[in-house]
């Protein structure tokens, strides 16, 4: 009785798609996390002399410490035993004793919220400018948006964000110059946007070109001629067509949005898993340096399923010659 | 076409200059309190960073921790900022004996932690004692040094067996009674009592001991590292992780810190960034921050939101030659050479090219007030100075002796330090004045420059630097240039110069240490072991709401005394 609801569960296309997709992600997985692992501890330097700085420890203290953080055994023992604890679930602690998912759990939130606002905003401003852009090709609106995003996406947003965070919030106080705790839209507004910057030309330049493409076509000059509106021309047939390029971009890059948050992060003092990465990587803690990517990754094959999904959503054509998917 | 690009062009400039009007427009400053009346209980915002381990006095040895715990903490001593004295803390009295080789503590039976407990000799036998033993893997384990026994229990010997330390304490200490106590050193030293202020001698309560089931063992439970129970001018509140410290002020001490505010809470920043401080700072969010870069300081000097100040800083930045280095070995020519570079260093031009403060050292560690020595000035402190004929005239008598044919004399510095520029200046100095090639070398970070310097396999010259340990130019002398020192990374050995620092060791009063060590300074000027930069400057930042006494915020070890600060009411 059983084994007959999992077999139709399992007959179900959705459902075997993304079993299949989870299960191709294992090798990934081991292969990805055990190429880390190596390049973290391949790092030259030795992490743990490196905490004494310019003062000389003892032999014995370098080694007690050493054997408390488990770094005494060589390198393919602690991989092993990582992806065994990972396996069951135990995350070890980091260098100052605390538990990695303790770490992971209070930092992603914040990433998540600064990753979102600004993927929102992306999308939408990407969206709403490419499109205008399309339908009004080579008008002054056009040229003017061009050259706008080409130049906030010049300059970095390390630049970018300083010079925001002086003129406006130092000088002007016209927005808090930190985060700190207040993860609240209002504190999180210009550090999105600057996130978001270095990716809304890219967006505004992928809908331009789709959509100025799409209109041309015969079936758009079809429903104009059948007397369908100009603004359900552009929904219905303009906006469906031209996304698919623009989602398998917005999909990718909302991962990119994570991890690259980490220099928004450290100007706006917002607690993320970048700065946290960062701190990881220079001390050598090769098991939180993998967790965290182990996180990374996960996200992305999440994202990836994701836009698999909505593309059946929304092109008919792929939905329907589903066969094995 | 072209009526086109002109006219976005044309919308696109009156964009900006619209939002640079409307910015500039808006720059209101905040008028300077003219409300000056002081809140004692006040909560001073202190930038901070997350402290790398837990809690525990003897294995903290970074700020984020250290400066929470020195407050929580009274040791046996504290340091006065006001006159660079030491006064007695906990202790009584510390008298040593007649060389200076057992010094006899006795303890006030006033102080107690804010558990109740007392503090006595036992809490700082057996705090010292944990601290001290290789099994527990403490940090500051180092410290204790000088303590006889303190290298049977924690040997420079990598294969020793951990298990068999277990339990083992420190020769060198014995409880007279519940408040007395003595401590024999392996060797005669008149600064001793100048390390005791430093937090890894704090005493600990019997319950930082006390196990989960409540068996009191010799080993301190890590969980007292979230919450900390001290004896000090404050006590621990809360921690939250990434996020925060708080500590209030403790009513139940008298001793000589007494706190000026009611509370400090330790903002802690998430990057390495004090641009990102310094913009707390000016609009009010955060009191007061340990110091800014440079640039950072030229640019917003004049920052009507910002109160600096301006201290002499305890760092010693210096570029060491190992003598490891063929044509730089311990003789002659090495000399020479080494005095030479020296000379040929324009000194002038790094401090210009970084923020203009400063001036040339004269003697081996900064002219500080409150570090005992450092006020001496060496008698041939020119060499200290640029010199470019004399840079020259001593390479050209170095190269009379062997003639220097080497490709380059490099110099080593970690790319992470953000001192590119400086390096590169300071290989420019020596090019120009002695026409030699010299190149700024960086490596990709601290911990591969630190394994090069620490087995003697730097290719040329090397960033050093010293932060001291306790306030006494000792401390600038002995761990760095005696033979087979701890920090010793040039390998410079010498048995006259080993001998100038032991007599000031076992002078009997620090004046006379002090009259002895500027000799040894003399010697180490004159090798030249370390080419010695600038006096550098901490600029600390404050906000308005605080209300100071400019030398007494500011530590020996260059941090803030942030109990010494008082909050402004609003």
């Amino acid at each position: 009785m059983g084994m007959d609801k999992v077999r139709n569960l399992f007959s179900h296309p959705m459902v075997w798609y993304v079993t299949k997709r989870l299960l191709q992600s294992i090798p990934v997985f081991i292969g990805a996390t055990f190429l880390i692992y190596s390049l973290v501890f391949l790092q030259p330097g030795d992490p743990v002399r490196a905490m004494f700085g310019d003062k000389q420890p003892t032999e014995a203290t370098l080694a007690a410490v050493r054997a408390e953080y488990g770094l005494d055994k060589p390198f393919i023992f602690q991989y092993l035993t990582f992806l065994i604890n990972a396996v069951t679930l135990h995350f070890p602690n980091t260098f100052s004793g605390r538990p990695i998912m303790d770490v992971i759990s209070t930092v992603l939130p914040n990433t998540l919220a600064l990753a979102l606002m600004a993927f929102f905003f992306e999308a939408l401003i990407g969206i709403v400018l490419g499109v205008i852009s399309g339908m009004k090709k080579n008008s002054i609106f056009d040229s003017v948006t061009l050259f706008v995003t080409l130049l906030i996406v010049s300059v970095p947003p390390l630049v970018l964000g300083f010079i925001l965070q002086y003129l406006l919030g130092t000088q002007a106080k016209l927005i808090p110059p930190t985060v700190g705790q207040n993860i609240d839209f209002y504190h999180l507004l210009i550090p999105s946007l600057i996130l978001a910057s270095v990716s809304i030309a890219t967006v505004v330049r992928l809908t331009r070109a789709e959509v100025s493409s799409v209109r041309g076509a015969d079936y758009v000059r079809t429903a104009k001629a059948k007397g369908l509106e100009d603004f359900d021309v552009t929904l219905k047939h303009i906006l469906r067509n031209s996304l698919i390029p623009v989602i398998t971009y917005l999909g990718n890059d909302f991962v990119a949005l994570m991890s690259g948050a980490v220099i928004t992060e450290t100007i706006f003092n917002i607690n993320g898993i970048g700065n946290q990465l960062f701190k990881f990587i220079t001390q050598g803690e090769g098991a939180a340096v993998v967790s965290i990517v182990t996180i990374f990754l996960m996200f992305y094959i999440v994202c990836n399923i994701i836009i698999d999904i909505l593309y059946a959503a929304i092109d008919p054509r792929i939905r329907l010659t589903k066969e094995g998917v | 076409m072209l009526k086109k690009i002109i006219t976005s062009a044309v919308i696109v400039v009156l964009i900006v200059v619209a939002a640079v009007t409307f910015v500039i427009y808006n720059n209101n400053n905040n008028d300077t309190t003219a409300d000056k009346t002081v809140d004692p209980n006040g909560e001073i915002l202190y930038g901070s960073s997350e402290p790398k381990t837990g809690l525990i006095p003897s294995n903290t040895n970074e700020t984020g921790g250290g400066i929470p715990i020195d407050l929580i903490f009274a040791k046996l001593i504290a340091y006065d900022n006001l006159d660079g004295s030491i006064k007695n803390e906990v202790a009584e009295s510390i008298t040593p004996n007649e060389d200076l080789t057992v010094y006899d503590v006795k303890l006030k039976d006033s102080f107690k932690f804010t558990n109740g407990e007392t503090v006595d000799a036992d809490s700082f036998i057996n705090a010292w004692n944990f601290a001290a033993n290789a099994s527990n893997a403490q940090k500051n384990a180092s410290f204790f040094s000088l303590i006889k026994g303190a290298s049977l229990i924690n040997p420079d010997d990598e294969n020793v067996d951990l298990d068999s330390l277990k339990g083992k304490t420190l020769e060198g200490l014995k409880k007279i009674n519940d408040f007395e106590f003595q401590i024999t050193l392996e060797e005669s030293s008149v600064t001793f009592p100048l390390q005791l202020g430093y937090s890894a001698f704090s005493p600990l309560p019997k319950a930082a001991f006390t196990d989960e089931n409540g068996v009191v063992t010799d080993v301190v439970n890590k969980n007292f590292g979230e919450n900390p129970i001290g004896n000090g001018p404050y006590k621990f509140v809360e921690w939250k992780h990434d996020e925060q410290i708080v500590i209030t002020k403790n009513d139940d001490y008298k001793g000589v810190r007494q706190p000026k505010n009611g509370s400090i809470k330790f903002v802690i920043y998430s990057g390495d960034s004090t641009d990102t401080q310094l913009a707390d700072i000016a609009s009010g969010n955060l009191d007061v921050m340990a110091s800014t870069g440079g640039a950072r300081y030229v640019a917003q000097k004049e920052d009507p939101n910002i109160q600096w100040n301006i201290q002499p800083s305890p760092t010693m930045d210096a570029v060491e030659v190992p003598v490891y280095l063929e044509h730089f070995g311990q003789n002659e020519e090495g000399k020479l050479r080494r005095q030479a570079l020296s000379y040929a260093l324009d000194r002038d031009s790094l401090r210009n090219s970084g923020d203009g403060t400063g001036k040339d050292m004269s003697t081996v560690c900064p002219a500080i007030k409150t570090i005992s020595g450092c006020d001496l000035e060496v008698s041939n402190k020119d060499i200290l100075s640029f010199n470019p004929e004399k840079a020259k005239e001593l390479w050209a008598q170095a190269d009379a002796i062997s003639k220097f044919e080497n490709p380059s004399l490099d110099l080593w510095y970690n790319a992470d330090s953000g001192g590119k520029d400086q390096f590169e200046l300071i290989c420019n100095s020596w090019k120009n004045t002695l026409g030699i090639s010299s190149v700024a070398q960086p490596t990709p970070d601290f911990k591969t420059l630190l394994r090069q310097r620490d087995e003697g396999t730097v290719k040329g010259a090397y960033r050093a630097g010293w932060l001291p340990d306790y306030p006494s130019i000792e401390n600038y002398l002995a761990p760095l240039y005696m033979s087979n020192a701890s920090s010793n990374t040039s390998q410079f050995a010498d048995p006259e110069f080993d001998k100038l620092v032991e007599n000031g060791q076992r002078a009997k009063t620090l004046d006379e240490a002090n009259a002895l060590f500027k000799k040894a300074a003399e010697y180490i000027v004159d090798q030249s072991i370390a080419i010695f930069e600038s006096e550098g400057t901490r600029k600390a930042a404050y906000s308005l709401n605080v209300k100071f006494n400019p030398e007494e915020v500011s530590g020996w070890d260059g941090y803030p005394a942030l109990y010494a600060f008082e909050k402004i009411k609003k």
